[in-house]
C-alpha cells in the first residue's frame, strides 16, 4: 500500500519513469559517435587499463553485448571485463604505448594511448628517525616532469611533494616527518609520473580521452 | 519607572551568565543588545574568558590580552592588574576593542599570565613564549632549482612549540610547511619552490621560521608566535 502511495506521489510530482531509465548500450550507438575514456596506470610490469564510454547524447554508455573492448600493447592483448560501470583489465606489459580497441564485428574504433616515460625507483629499506630520506629515480624525464611523491605510514603523517624539476632525486628533510605514534612502522613511498600534455589519438570513434601514469612504490621501515 | 529600565536593572545584578540571559530574555530584553556593564567589579572572574596574542618578530614583541565577560570586552577596575611575566599590560583601545597591551623589544621563557583582582579571585596560568628562531642567511644569491639549507637558533630541549616555515616572494608560489620537530635547521629541497605567475623570474624571497604555541588553559585561549625572517635574492 505504501509503495502504491509512493508511486502516486512521484507521479503527482511529475517524476516520470523515463528519468530512471538505464544508460544506452554501445551497440545502440554508431561507433563514430562513441568516445572512449581510458585510464592507464603502469607499474613497469603490468598496466591497469580502465575504460568507460560516452556518446554525444549520453555521458555514460554501457558496453553492449555485440561489442568488445580489447587492450593491446605489443604482443600482449586482453579483453576488458566489467568493473561496475567501467571495463578494465590488467595487461602484462611494460610498454608505454597501447591501444584500446572497440570491436563491433569487423568494424573497429581505436584509441592510441601514450604513457609518461617509465622509470626505476631506488631508496633505503630503513630510515632512522631524524635522518633525511633520499629517493632516486631514472631515467629523468626529458620534458623535465618529476614524479609526484607521497609517503604514507601509520607512525608519521602523510607527506606529499611535487618537485618542480626532475633532477632524478629528492631528499626529504628529517623534519618533514611529523610523528603520529612512537615506535617503528612500515612506510610506503609512491612515485607517480603523469603528463596531462599526452593526448590520445583515435580512429573510427568520435573521440578519445586518456590519463596515463607510471607508478612505482618503495617500502621502507621507519625506526625510532 | 526606573531610569535604567528592567534590562539595565537585571544587568546590574551579579548573576551566573545562563541565569542572567534567561532573566533578560524573560524580561523582553534583546539578547543581541550589547550589555554594557559599568562596574567590572560586578563581573565574576569565573565569567571572564581571556584571549591572548603574543606576536614576536625582529621588530619587537606585542602582547595583547582581551578579557571578555557576559557583556563583551571589558577593562577591569583601576586597582586590578594584568601582567605577563615582568610586563605590566596597559588598558588600551585597539580597533575599537578593549584590550590590555604592551610592546617590548623581546620576550621569551616560561612566563605567568596573572590577572589580579581586588573584588574577586585572580587568574594565573603559565605561558610558554618560545625563544626567537634567529636565522642565519644563506650566503649569496639563492638558486631555487637547488636545495636551500636554512639554520636558526635551536630551542631548548624542553620546548613544546610547533614550528612552521614560510617562504614568500613575487616570483614564487607561497610555501608553508609545518615541521615535525625543531632542530634549528631545515633544507628546502631542490624543486620545492614553484614558479609564481611569471615563470623563471628572479626576485627577493622572504624565508621565515615561526615558533607557535597554542594556548588553551582554564579560560585562557590564544596563540604565542615568535617568528624571524630573512630576505635573500633568488634566481630560477
Amino acid at each position: 500500500m505504501k509503495r502504491v502511495l509512493f508511486l502516486v506521489l512521484l507521479a503527482s510530482l511529475g517524476c516520470g519513469s523515463s528519468e530512471s531509465s538505464p544508460p544506452p548500450t554501445s551497440d545502440q550507438v554508431p561507433l563514430d559517435q562513441i568516445t572512449l575514456h581510458v585510464s592507464v596506470r603502469s607499474n613497469g610490469e603490468a598496466a591497469l587499463v580502465m575504460v568507460n564510454l560516452s556518446s554525444q547524447q549520453n555521458s555514460l554508455v554501457y558496453l553492449g553485448e555485440g561489442d568488445r573492448l580489447v587492450a593491446r600493447a605489443g604482443a600482449a592483448s586482453a579483453e576488458l571485463v566489467s568493473f561496475g560501470y567501467q571495463r578494465g583489465v590488467l595487461l602484462s606489459t611494460n610498454a608505454t604505448t597501447l591501444d584500446v580497441v572497440l570491436e563491433r564485428g569487423a568494424a573497429r574504433g581505436v584509441a592510441h594511448v601514450t604513457l609518461p616515460p617509465a622509470f626505476g625507483l631506488d631508496g633505503p629499506t630503513e630510515l632512522p628517525r631524524r635522518s633525511p630520506l633520499t629517493v632516486r629515480w631514472g631515467p629523468i624525464d626529458p620534458a623535465g616532469k618529476a614524479p609526484g611523491l607521497r609517503i604514507e605510514s601509520d607512525c608519521v603523517s602523510a607527506v606529499v611533494r611535487v618537485p618542480s624539476i626532475d633532477s632524478g632525486s629528492y631528499t626529504f628533510d628529517p623534519a618533514d616527518f611529523i610523528l603520529r605514534t612512537p615506535g617503528s612502522c612500515i612506510a610506503m613511498l609512491t612515485a607517480a609520473r603523469t603528463d596531462a600534455s599526452l593526448k590520445p589519438t583515435f580512429e573510427g570513434l568520435a573521440g578519445a580521452k586518456s590519463s596515463g601514469s607510471q607508478v612505482r612504490t618503495l617500502t621502507f621501515r621507519i625506526d625510532p | 519607572m526606573s531610569a535604567h529600565g528592567p534590562c539595565e536593572g537585571l544587568r546590574a545584578v551579579r548573576l551566573p551568565p545562563l541565569f542572567l540571559l534567561l532573566n533578560l530574555a524573560s524580561a523582553g530584553c534583546a539578547l543581541s543588545e550589547r550589555l554594557p556593564i559599568e562596574d567590572p567589579d560586578q563581573v565574576s572572574t569565573r565569567d571572564i574568558s581571556i584571549t591572548l596574542a603574543v606576536t614576536g618578530s625582529s621588530t619587537g614583541t606585542v602582547v595583547d590580552v582581551s578579557l571578555t565577560g557576559p557583556g563583551g570586552g571589558l577593562w577591569l577596575s583601576s586597582t586590578d592588574d594584568v601582567r605577563l611575566g615582568p610586563l605590566a599590560l596597559a588598558a588600551v583601545s585597539k580597533d575599537g576593542k578593549r584590550v590590555y597591551s604592551a610592546s617590548v623589544p623581546s620576550l621569551e621563557g616560561m612566563l605567568s599570565l596573572v590577572v589580579t583582582r581586588r573584588a574577586d579571585e585572580g587568574i594565573e596560568v603559565p605561558i610558554e613564549v618560545p625563544p626567537p628562531p634567529t636565522m642565519s642567511a644563506p650566503t649569496g644569491v639563492v638558486v631555487r632549482s637547488a636545495a636551500i639549507a636554512l639554520t636558526w637558533a635551536p630551542p631548548p630541549a624542553t620546548a613544546t612549540h610547533e614550528t612552521q616555515l614560510h617562504v614568500r616572494g613575487t616570483c614564487i608560489a607561497p610555501l608553508d610547511r609545518t615541521l615535525g620537530f625543531d632542530a634549528g635547521a631545515y633544507t628546502i629541497a631542490a624543486g620545492d619552490l614553484l614558479d609564481g605567475a611569471t615563470k623563471g623570474a628572479s626576485c627577493p624571497i622572504t624565508l621565515s621560521v615561526e615558533r607557535r604555541v597554542n594556548v588553551q588553559l582554564m579560560r585562557v585561549y590564544g596563540l604565542v608566535s615568535q617568528s624571524r625572517s630573512i630576505v635573500v635574492e633568488s634566481t630560477p
